[in-house]
């Protein structure tokens, strides 16, 4: 043989003579033999050799003698001069190309088909369906730019190049969350639809062929190009379609060889969508033959998603796209996620996988359209309309929250772990419960977010919306038994809403349950259980029990400073929440005003909002107290402070300048006051709305103002306006309410008009009943309220019952010394006074005085000097 | 039923792996070799089986297709094409051995296996050059049994191996021409 002896270093140079040979023909592949065999004839010898056993043949055929995909040569297809490989596939293979024309280039992705895929028809089918493809134009479309065939009868399909990634390959990597995926499902749908309305059917509609921009919106491939394949060449049929592109985006039609309509398109949405909600795919095409495909695709009803994202975790992951990535992989988040599923979008999946066409939805639109009414919480078209149905997406947003709040609340049992109570004071620790807490305020925060509707402050006339919420939240919160952690914050924040529109009691109740719950699950000191303490706290408090509210929050305290440390803005809060209870307790409230404005000073740095807030309640406690000097400083401090970091339009602003007006009003400085009132009015108008309950401050301050001047009408018709705004946003039975009937009582008083001040009241003191009860604080006030009314129409016997009653109530609630019970005492002793009585005057005034000191009021306090000129009074009629 | 080892190998390699062909190769060879023993055994007047038709049937029998993508799909019918040649070559040998002689007949790539039974001696010949061959160059030997032995394109071929379409064209071209030189050579 004459290739004994042949090495591979020489048989690589024959190998790279013979091919160059080969690139040249007739004379000059002689020529060129012929140089080249000058210096070494027997590799001229070896390449002859080859290239007539090329030319002749032999047992080894060449099997695609006309398949020559991309001869080195070819540089050009049409028009396009090929830049680079794009990709691969069963189909051909994709190429950036660019086209050059008078003063313009062209880029575009070229696709060249298979030349085994060539068929005589397809060039007449191209340029039959060129036309059509050309006319879509849509922002979801890859432009079909042209479509023809080479010089070599190969196929091939120039369209818009578009640089994005994979749909699954997007969702994964930008951890695309549920409602952003059916988002971006819907924009999907909306350009299969615009292609439908074009009369041109997909076909082909599979994840790679859609491509998501950088801006996040798809782009669909490839669109017409199936249908040329599939008529040029219908002998070609199923072989073809089972091996050379995955069959688990057909339709049981397409894989019958039945008719394809824009209902083979809705299917394989519905493949997608079943992929992108679950992350696999709606049924294993797995089994061997092509029959076999055939029947699974045709008779497998899949699972519903919710099903298969639930025992996701047992199986294998699909196309490294899996449902951990939309679950993190934990076993309690793939649950969450079945919940989110479970319902409508399992309804509207499988309805579009239906394998009776008909049985689909009958266009993508109407796909499209379950999609947004499920994400705007309407009822969605895939089910039968029932009232019941209905009733439940009334509260849609609600069940989301429940279901979020599951995924939440689930991370939190794995975030919080009991250990971390074990906690000492080390740092490390502390930063870990920072996170811990953290994320439970997320969960509760987003929850009261959610709830807000329901709290009519924050939706003023959506009162009806907002309790049909509260009701599915409080209906659907016994659901989550098996996910205690999430149910223990459900319970939380429902009883958070409830207590902010006065159901006390109903509050209370959820909240001590929740609390029990977050201390079987995290132990007697988790930072959860800190968080129950404090809103129970709220709720006791609301309730009048504020010495079980001092406890509550002694322990709340206590919890969170061994967790996080004394200088966590989070203890920072706790210390507020405990400075509006001491006035309460007759204690003084500035020390935890005072810590917490430093803590925050501290934590938050010097100008953030939370300053102002300390500052403000800083300010409260010194008016409490009645060092009106120090109060009226402190507030100029806090308006101004307001002022620079929230700038002059803000409710907090507004708020500064309501109490420093009522400062300056009881020192008689009218004017600043009138204008600081009309001034926060309309702050308030502008920035929280004409009809907010904050407002009742302002109009009553500025109303009382008005009738100290003698200008009641005007005063007047500001304390209807602030009832009205009270009656729509609370109903009748509401401590706002309550409060701006004892207002226009007080006003009908000051001018004389004693039966209808009567009636006021007494509706008044019915309104606080309802809306607290019959032994709270504040109905102990409106009976004295009603005392003075009573005693000024000379019913003095009937007015003092009235308040030894009232003093009766506060003594329980408050303890016998607390200054509210003190106040009580002088308004007998004003009845005792004009009564003539100055004994008793002069003792009740003195106790008082006793009682006052003790509590710490300074000399300025208007009760003081009310006892104190009481006192005087007393003295002098006894004397003279 | 699909076999979750060689569609974790062939992930491997479509993820650049190569190491994960020597784990490839004994999977499907034990597999490949049963389904074409069924096939050749099968009594078939017309015996119209193909290598290629082998090969997708194996395909199609052997990977869980979801999770495959088309290069993967390439890295199979290469390791395919390996395990056709030792299928084929043992059989023909086994053929030979009972036919003792016979007439060289062209091998076409249509009825390969029926030249494994009917000009066994051919194919041995084949296979014996390429023996040859795969001593000059081993990817070129490659390139034959994923063109002869498992009916693959250039394409597939290409991505099969991981090389570029050119290369294979121009070797194979080459390689062929000096098999048909050494096949008919007197």
């Amino acid at each position: 043989m004459s290739d004994d002896g042949l090495t591979p270093e020489r048989w690589a140079r024959v190998l790279d003579l013979f091919s160059a040979a080969l690139e040249r023909s007739g004379a000059e592949r002689q020529a060129f033999i012929d140089a080249a065999g000058a210096a070494d004839p027997a590799l001229a010898r070896e390449v002859r050799s080859l290239l007539d056993a090329h030319e002749r043949g032999g047992p080894v055929p060449d099997p695609e003698p006309a398949a020559t995909p991309l001869p080195p040569s070819l540089q050009w297809v049409g028009p396009y001069r090929l830049l680079r490989e794009l990709g691969r596939g069963g189909m051909g293979t994709v190429y950036l190309v660019e086209r050059t024309g008078e003063g313009f280039t062209q880029t575009a992705a070229l696709k060249l088909l298979r030349a085994d895929f060539a068929d005589p028809r397809m060039a007449a089918r191209l340029t039959a369906e060129r036309r059509i493809l050309a006319r879509l134009e849509h922002p979801g479309i890859a432009r079909f730019i042209d479509g023809g065939t080479t010089g070599a009868g190969q196929p091939y399909v120039a369209m818009e190049h578009v640089a994005g990634t994979p749909l699954l390959a997007y969702c994964a990597r930008q951890r695309l969350a549920l409602h952003d995926r059916l988002a971006l499902f819907v924009e999907i749908c909306d350009a299969v639809q615009y292609a439908h309305s074009q009369l041109v059917v997909h076909r082909d509609l599979k994840p790679g062929n859609i491509l998501v921009t950088a801006e996040g919106h798809p782009k669909l491939l490839d669109f017409g190009v199936a249908k040329i394949l599939d008529d040029s060449a219908p002998e070609a049929g199923l072989t073809h379609t089972g091996l050379w592109a995955t069959p688990a985006y057909a339709s049981p039609e397409q894989m019958r060889q039945e008719p394809v309509t824009t209902l083979t398109d809705v299917y394989a949405l519905g493949v997608i969508l079943y992929e992108l909600l679950t992350g696999r795919l709606p049924y294993r095409v797995e089994a061997g033959s092509v029959a076999e495909m055939v029947r699974v695709v045709c008779e497998v009803i899949p699972d519903r998603p919710s099903v298969a994202v639930a025992r996701a975790e047992d199986e294998v992951p699909v196309r490294g796209f899996t449902a951990e990535v939309m679950t993190t992989g934990s076993r309690s988040r793939a649950r969450a996620l079945a919940r989110r599923l479970s319902g409508d979008l399992d309804t509207i999946t499988l309805k579009a996988l239906a394998k009776a066409p008909g049985r689909r939805y009958q266009s993508v639109e109407q796909l499209a359209e379950d999609i947004r009414r499920y994400l705007d919480g309407h009822p969605v078209l895939a089910r039968p309309d029932s009232i019941g149905y209905r009733a439940s997406k009334f509260v849609h947003r609600h069940r989301l929250a429940v279901t979020a709040a599951a995924l939440l609340g689930l991370s939190l049992i794995g975030g919080v772990g009991a250990t971390l109570w074990q906690a000492s004071a080390a740092r490390r620790e502390r930063d870990r419960a920072a996170d811990a807490l953290r994320q439970s305020e997320d969960v509760t925060t987003f929850l009261l977010d959610l709830f807000q509707v329901a709290d009519p402050r924050s939706t003023p006339g959506d009162t009806v919306a907002g309790r049909a919420i509260l009701r599915q939240g409080l209906a659907r919160v016994d659901e989550l038994r098996d996910q205690p952690a999430v149910q223990a914050s459900m319970l939380d924040a429902l009883g958070m809403v409830l207590v902010s529109i006065g159901h006390n009691e109903r509050a209370r109740e959820l909240v001590e349950r929740g609390l029990r719950l977050r201390q079987q699950i995290f132990g007697p000191a988790h930072l959860d259980v800190a968080e129950s303490l404090r809103h129970l706290a709220r709720v006791q408090r609301a309730q009048g029990e504020y010495a079980d509210a001092d406890t509550a929050l002694r322990q709340a305290m206590a919890i969170e400073e061994a967790a996080l440390g004394p200088d966590h803005p989070r203890l920072a809060e706790t210390l507020s929440e405990h400075g509006f209870l001491l006035p309460y307790l007759a204690r003084d409230p500035e020390p935890p005003y005072r810590r917490a404005l430093e803590i925050r000073r501290r934590a938050l740095g010097p100008d953030h909002p939370l300053v102002g807030t300390s500052m403000g309640l800083v300010a409260g406690a010194a008016r409490w107290k009645g060092d009106l000097p120090r109060a009226e400083t402190l507030w100029r401090e806090t308006l101004a402070f307001r002022r620079r970091v929230r700038g002059a339009e803000h409710a907090d602003v507004a708020e500064a300048m309501l109490h420093l007006g009522d400062l300056l009003a009881y020192r008689g400085v009218t004017g600043e006051a009138e204008r600081l009132f009309r001034e926060a009015l309309a702050v308030q108008r502008r920035t929280i709305g004409a009809e907010h309950p904050q407002l009742a401050h302002g109009l009553g301050s500025l109303a009382a103002l008005l009738a100290s001047r003698g200008e009641f009408a005007e005063a007047e018709s500001l304390l209807r306006e602030s009832l009205a705004i009270q009656l729509h946003l609370f109903g009748p039975d509401h401590s706002g309410v309550a409060g701006s009937f004892d207002a226009l009582a007080r006003l009908a008083l000051r001018q004389g008009r004693l039966a209808q001040a009567e009636s006021l009241q007494r509706v008044g003191l019915a309104t606080w009943r309802r809306a607290v009860g019959p032994e709270h604080s504040a109905t102990a006030g409106s009976m004295g309220n009603l005392a003075d009314i009573l005693a000024a129409r000379g019913r003095y016997d009937e007015a003092e019952r009235l308040v030894r009653d009232a003093i009766a109530i506060r003594a329980a609630r408050h303890g016998p010394g607390h200054p509210l019970v003190a106040v009580m005492w002088l308004q007998i002793a004003h009845f005792r006074l004009a009564q003539r009585d100055y004994a008793a005057v002069e003792r009740l005034a003195r106790d008082a005085l006793d009682l006052f000191a003790a509590v710490g009021f300074a000399s300025t306090h208007e009760r003081v000097l009310e006892a104190n000129s009481l006192l005087a009074e007393a003295l002098k009629r006894v004397g003279g | 039923m699909p076999d979750p080892q060689i569609t974790q190998a062939l992930e491997q390699l479509s993820r650049g792996d190569r190491q994960a062909i020597d784990r490839l190769l004994p999977m499907v060879y034990d597999h490949l070799r049963a389904m074409a023993g069924r096939e050749l055994r099968r009594e078939r007047p017309d015996h119209t089986l193909t290598p290629t038709a082998l090969v997708h049937e194996a395909y199609l029998k052997l990977v869980q297709l979801d999770r495959i993508d088309w290069q993967g799909r390439a890295h199979f019918f290469g390791a395919c094409a390996q395990v056709m040649r030792r299928v084929l070559i043992s059989y023909a040998r086994m053929k030979k051995a009972e036919k003792r002689g016979g007439g060289v007949q062209p091998v076409t790539l249509e009825n390969l296996v029926a030249a494994a039974e009917s000009r066994p001696a051919e194919l041995l010949a084949l296979d014996e050059a390429l023996v040859r061959l795969e001593a000059l160059s081993a990817r070129q030997a490659r390139i034959v049994e994923c063109r002869f032995f498992a009916g693959m394109g250039v394409e597939e071929t290409a991505a099969a191996l991981g090389v570029s379409p050119a290369t294979v064209k121009r070797e194979w071209t080459a390689a062929r021409a000096w098999l048909n030189r050494e096949l008919t050579r007197e």
